[in-house]
């Protein structure tokens, strides 16, 4: 027995499938492994940056600017809600025991092994679908990989003879700039995709 | 004229089973993906899901929404300084808005549905 993963983009699920409610506001991801309704992925994350600095610093009666530095702690962003590109759909499910009469080479998503006649598509292990017209079948993996350029204008008192203005902007050129990592999945249920021989 | 028929008949059942479960298509509207040059016979490709993904919902089917890139500013923070005052604060800096895109980890996909 197999539970079979479809979707309908309106109405109801047809006759003899069951609406598969585990998937509302999540996606699937392809899992050689998923058990029904095995669920992962994140829709919030919170990501930090550490901050470098270099020339910023500037003597009051002179020219000479300070040309090094080392970051310590930095700016937290507050959490962000993940919100890729979709569809919405209602995903339907059906419990059988034979193949049903899918053109070859359909992909579909299971809650469960592969029935025979299916193939496991290893290669989608850990990736979500995404519509395309083009390159089909590749797998991509973009994550949020950025940078925040940070702008001050402040004053500082160091000493009775040292006065420093630090202004100016400084690049976050390390620590974690990912809030979405290579890896990470968006809200999902795990299923098993299975190519029709 | 009637032909009578004596004997045997073997059938084998699964086979039989297996068969007639066959030639049941799937429903008319159901969607399952393919990586061919095209959709096959009997299903027709939906573009709208060029780019994007499937989402599960039980309302508003249909309808699209998220973003391919996200802007979001930072505020705060502090460093230390070269001349060995660490710890200081900083007074408040703030980002520039970045918009870098994101996407979950994906495979591309032909959406078709039945016809």
């Amino acid at each position: 027995m197999v539970e079979i993963l479809t979707f309908v983009k309106t109405g109801d699920c047809p006759p003899g499938w069951e609406e598969e409610t585990a998937l509302i506001n999540k996606i699937p991801a392809g899992d050689v492994s998923a058990n029904a309704e095995d669920t992962g992925g994140v829709t919030t994350t919170n990501h930090t940056h550490t901050v470098s600095y270099g020339a910023y610093f500037r003597h009051e009666s002179s020219s000479y600017y300070g040309n090094s530095g080392t970051s310590s702690g930095g700016p937290t962003g507050g959490a962000i809600t993940l919100d890729p590109p979709y569809v919405k759909v209602r995903y339907c499910k059906k419990i059988y025991n034979l193949a049903e009469a899918y053109p070859r080479n359909s992909m579909m998503m299971f809650l469960g092994a592969c029935p025979g006649g299916w193939t496991t598509q290893d290669t989608y292990e850990g990736y979500q679908p995404r519509g395309a017209s083009s390159s089909l079948g590749t797998t991509g993996s973009t994550g949020a990989a950025h940078t925040h350029t940070f702008s001050h204008s402040s004053t500082r008192l160091y000493s009775v003879h040292y006065k420093y203005y630090q202004n100016g902007t400084f690049p976050c050129t390390t620590g974690n700039d990912d809030f979405l990592s290579s890896t990470e999945l968006f809200s999902c249920v795990k299923v098993v995709i299975c190519k029709k021989n | 004229m009637v032909i009578g028929i004596n004997g045997t008949m073997n059938i084998n059942v699964r086979q039989l089973r297996r068969n007639l479960t066959l030639s049941i298509p799937p429903k008319k509207g159901v969607f399952m993906m393919t990586a061919e040059s095209a959709c096959p016979s009997g299903w027709t490709e939906d573009t709208d899901f060029v780019d994007r993904y499937p989402l599960g919902a039980n309302a508003d089917l249909g309808t699209t929404g998220g973003t391919e890139s996200y802007s979001h500013t930072h505020t705060g923070g502090w460093i230390d300084d070269y001349y060995g005052s660490s710890g200081s604060s900083l007074a408040a800096a703030t980002s520039s808005n970045t918009t870098p895109t994101w996407y979950p980890p994906f495979f591309k996909v032909r959406f078709c549905v039945k016809d």
